[in-house]
Order: C-alpha cells, then sequence, then structure tokens
C-alpha cells in the first residue's frame, strides 16, 4: 500500500467517466480498527473483537493545470490499491499545476465506489 | 508529448514498479533536495545566529566541526549509517557538546561522560534522546543537499584532513580565522559555506533552493515524461480498433 515516498495514481473525476493522472507525496498514515464489546451484568467488559480495520491517509497531490477540479467522493487508485476521496482542499494553483491536500481511506481492503 | 490515454494512465498506477523509477530517478531526488522546508530554514537560522537547542533537559550548542570530526575519531555509532546507538553513546555526544574540547582528555571521555550522564540522570533506554541527536545531526549536514549526490565507496572519513579541509574552505569564504571555524562555527554553516564555494568554482551550477512553485511545476513535468517512458518500455501494444469488412 502506498505509503511513503513518491507516487503515481489516477483520481477519478466525479459524475463523469474521466480519469486524471495525479502525483502523491507526503503520505501521512493511520490507522485504526471497530470494536465490538461484549459486557456482563455488572457492566464490565468481559470481550472486546476487533472487526473492520480502516486506513487512513493524509497526502499532497500534483495534478497538471488543465485537470477538472477534484472533489471528495471521488476514488484514487494507487499502486494498485484504491482508495476513496474523503476530504480535498486545493492548497495551491497555477498556471502549470494544482496542489490537493488529500485526506483518503480504505477499509477492509474493499474496493470503494465513487460518489455518483 | 503525447497524453496519456486513461488505459495507460490506469496500466502506471497499477504498476508498482513505477514508484520504483520515481524513487529512483535523480532529476526527481534534485528537486526534492531544492525544495524549500520552511521548518529546516528556521532551525538553520537559529543555528546561524548562535542558537542552542535543548536535548532532553541539557542546552547544547550545535554541533562543531571539531565535535563531528572527535565523534568520528571516538568511532561514535552518529558517525556511521545504520549503527546501533548506546546510552554511552548519548552519553559522550552530550560530553562533547557542553564540554570545553580544551578540557576534555580523550583517554577518559567515555568514563567522563558516564559520569556526566549518571549526574544529568540520563535514562538507560536513551533512544528519545538519539533521535533529537540525529535530528540535530540531519540539520547540520542539510545544506549539502543543494550539491549533486556522490556516491561513497565506503565508510565517511571525517578525520584531521576533512577538518582541516572543510574549515579551510569555510574560513576563506567568511573571513574568520580557521581556528575559530573549526571549534565555534555550527557544522551547518560550514557546509552553507561550502556551498557558497562551490557555487563560485562552478558557474551555471544549480546548487540553490527553490520555491514549491518552481519545485512542483518540473516535478509534474518530470513524471510525466517518466510516465511516457514507463509506457512505451513495459505496456503491451494496444490491440488495434476492428474494422468494418464488407460482407457478401
Amino acid at each position: 500500500m502506498a505509503t511513503a515516498g513518491r507516487h503515481w495514481g489516477i483520481i477519478s473525476i466525479t459524475g463523469t467517466t474521466v480519469f486524471e493522472s495525479v502525483v502523491m507525496q507526503g503520505f501521512t498514515k493511520s490507522i485504526t480498527v471497530e470494536k465490538a464489546t461484549a459486557k456482563d451484568e455488572t457492566g464490565k467488559t468481559i470481550n472486546v473483537k476487533a472487526y473492520s480495520k480502516a486506513t487512513s491517509i493524509s497526502c499532497q497531490g500534483l495534478l497538471n493545470a488543465s485537470a477538472p477540479a477534484i472533489d471528495a467522493g471521488a476514488t484514487v487508485i494507487l499502486s494498485g490499491t484504491t482508495f476513496l476521496v474523503d476530504s480535498v482542499e486545493q492548497v495551491e494553483a497555477n498556471t502549470d499545476f494544482v496542489r490537493y491536500n488529500f485526506t483518503l481511506s480504505s477499509e477492509d481492503g474493499c474496493v470503494p465506489e465513487e460518489y455518483a | 508529448m503525447t497524453a496519456l490515454t486513461d488505459k495507460q494512465k490506469l496500466f502506471i498506477a497499477s504498476s508498482p514498479e513505477f514508484d520504483s523509477v520515481l524513487a529512483d530517478d535523480p532529476v526527481l531526488k534534485e528537486l526534492d533536495a531544492a525544495r524549500i522546508d520552511y521548518t529546516r530554514e528556521r532551525e538553520l537560522l537559529h543555528e546561524s545566529i548562535g542558537g542552542t537547542w535543548r536535548v532532553g533537559e541539557i542546552d547544547v550548542p550545535p554541533i562543531t566541526p571539531v565535535v563531528w570530526s572527535l565523534l568520528w575519531v571516538l568511532q561514535s555509532p552518529f558517525t556511521k549509517r545504520n549503527a546501533q546507538i548506546r546510552a554511552v553513546d548519548v552519553a559522550v555526544f552530550l560530553y562533547l557538546l557542553t564540554h570545553r574540547l580544551s578540557d576534555i582528555r580523550l583517554s577518559t571521555v567515555e568514563a567522563d561522560a558516564k559520569a556526566d550522564g549518571a549526574a544529568w540522570g540520563l535514562p538507560e533506554d536513551a533512544s528519545a534522546l538519539t533521535d533529537e541527536l540525529l535530528h540535530l545531526i540531519n540539520v547540520a549536514f542539510s545544506p549539502l543537499k543543494m550539491l549533486p549526490d556522490t556516491v561513497s565507496d565506503g565508510e565517511e572519513i571525517f578525520d584531521s584532513d576533512w577538518l582541516l579541509s572543510v574549515c579551510a574552505v569555510a574560513s576563506r569564504e567568511s573571513g574568520e580565522p580557521l581556528h575559530a571555524v573549526m571549534t565555534d562555527f555550527p557544522l551547518s554553516v560550514v557546509f552553507g559555506l561550502l556551498v557558497v564555494r562551490a557555487r563560485k568554482m562552478n558557474p551555471g551550477n544549480r546548487y540553490t533552493k527553490r520555491s514549491p512553485e518552481w519545485v512542483g511545476k518540473r516535478e509534474l513535468e518530470r513524471t510525466n515524461e517518466l510516465a511516457a517512458a514507463f509506457v512505451a518500455a513495459h505496456m503491451p501494444p494496444e490491440p488495434a480498433a476492428d474494422t468494418e469488412t464488407a460482407e457478401g
């Protein structure tokens, strides 16, 4: 899974069938699990089971200036893994490129579907 | 350059090998090194105006050339790549940073450093202090990132010849006496002066830092170039489009 260095990816443009290439870097990764707990009659936890694992990645992405605007709900493929774009913020734009801050997520390795 | 098709973009995004191409590309490495890092710039400025650092609970000055050379002479793992660092190595480093070097007895430096370490209350697990000292080393060496990579054929040597060579250049560039450069100048300043010298010696060089905008433009251009080359070299040719054939 892409979490370090620089990676080439493709990002969907929501509401279209268009893909744009994106260069991602500056990765910060966090992994969380969701837990189910079982309690006894006094309310004490007697069993905990993790049942879902989610990976969240913050990174920066460079796109060509000609690319359409990127929106949350898009999907990104990086090194063969598909992520959902949870949030995106444009931080720099000029005649040559656009730079975004992304928050990407992947849950239990499933392939997410983009917002339609 | 011809724009990539969606199939070609997808092929690259699904090829981990292309990540290696990006990681190993010397042009992208050069661009990364040229990118201005404002946090690092603050740290370098802090050192150049005589600022000190705090390692754990101990105030220390920046690393000087002679301290670095001494660490190497003492075979400190801090001067080697990927070496195991022990608590005593941290104590020796802090000892050299915090004492007048003319007062130090090299024959007993490890024992003296251990005694100081006990007085300072250095923990047995010195990993946090190790990280802080490694950070100081990264700050000190960061100006050299502006110079082209050189391939080392073995262990880096920071002996007296190295000390005199770099300090002589820094002394000439700064106009300060050689001894003052060796013992008082932060290593980061000395390396910065080496870069100044390298610029003078190599007209037309690119030994500089660049704005994020300048770097971003070239980074994208270079990545697109590499992507096109990767597709040409690795992607199987797409089958020709079906052609209509006349029937009957």
